[in-house]
């Protein structure tokens, strides 16, 4: 049974009616919009600062190792968080499922109501997208340049 | 092929005197922004969140939902939002019926409106008037959804026209439903 633990950083928002079990540790600038789950059953989960999750989200840990989560993450309303590793700067739109022991790279975009498989790599840049999901590409360097 | 009287307990739903009917159980989040037209039922585990304005005064109302509207269970409202912009009111029409478990992040939803269970309607979409959106479809964000028109699949597209008599068969659908969504002493 993980000791219940919360370590939130400074600026970090957790609003009223989040559930939050086991060892959990968020980053500043975080934001969690109520009615999301952050259930870190087996092992702790570690996220980010500048992370914005928003309603109904679930993020699950289900295995002993430590479910990392970067920085500056997008995930949107309904999604299902179970991987093993996310990046930064991620988006993870509405209705999506990010399953098993997958994980993220960064700068990935998963398409609304596409989900993974178990036990993948996925490598940065990706974007998964369309009807049966799993089509995937990869887009330009993403992120914003900066002019020198 | 009527639809059958459904009930619910009377200790979880709030009936209001312009008569809504709010589940107790649904997570109405700034409920003084939200504006209900009335006769409008909101189901168990909706959410609305009507917390996400812009700073700085100026308009009071963040979601305004119109008459016999249905927002069925596990359905979603939130406004949508524009990086370094913030929040933008969100405005839903007279008998809209929201299905079960979808996501609607729309600037604006016509009126006689429906749409199916599990949809996900991205950000600043317009739906127009009399427009049915089947169930599990994904439209993207910024889409305008024309009037009479079905969008279906993911990436939401146009696959049908819809008859002129759909305003009053909307229209009859949430009376009706409205109707035979009674309360009983259990």
């Amino acid at each position: 049974m993980p000791k219940e633990c919360f370590a939130i950083g400074k600026r970090a928002v957790v609003c009223q009616d989040t559930e939050m079990k086991g060892e959990i540790d968020i980053g500043s600038g975080t934001v969690l919009h109520p009615q999301c789950k952050i259930l870190a059953e087996s092992g702790p989960i570690i996220i980010g600062s500048n992370n914005i999750i928003e309603e109904n989200v679930t993020i699950i840990n289900k295995q002993p190792t430590p479910l990392i989560i970067g920085d500056e993450n997008v995930f949107e309303v309904g999604c299902y968080v179970e991987g093993s590793k996310i990046g930064n700067k991620n988006i993870i739109e509405a209705k999506a499922r990010v399953l098993g022991n997958t994980s993220l790279g960064d700068n990935c975009v998963i398409g609304a109501v596409c989900s993974t498989k178990k036990d993948e790599a996925i490598p940065n840049n990706t974007v998964i997208y369309g009807d049966h999901h799993n089509r995937r590409t990869q887009t330009a360097s993403g992120g914003v340049s900066f002019n020198k | 092929m009527e639809p059958p009287i459904v009930y619910y307990p009377r200790s979880e739903y709030i009936e209001t005197d312009t008569g809504n009917k709010v589940s107790r159980k649904s997570v109405i989040c700034g409920s003084q922004n939200i504006i209900l037209g009335g006769k409008t039922i909101i189901q168990t585990d909706c959410v609305i969140r009507g917390d996400l304005r812009r700073t700085g005064g100026g308009h009071a109302v963040v979601v305004a939902i119109g008459r016999y509207c249905l927002l069925a269970k596990g359905s979603i409202i939130r406004p949508p939002y524009k990086t370094y912009k913030g929040y933008y009111p969100m405005k839903i029409g007279d008998h809209v019926t929201i299905g079960e478990g979808s996501i609607v992040e729309a600037a604006t939803i016509g009126s006689f409106v429906h749409i199916g269970k599990n949809c996900v309607i991205g950000r600043f979409a317009i739906i127009k008037d009399c427009c049915r959106i089947e169930d599990n479809t994904v439209i993207p964000p910024n889409t305008v959804v024309p009037s009479f028109s079905i969008y279906e699949g993911s990436p939401g597209m146009f696959v049908d026209e819809l008859p002129e008599c759909v305003q009053d068969l909307y229209e009859a659908k949430t009376k009706d439903y409205y109707s035979k969504f009674q309360s009983k002493d259990s």
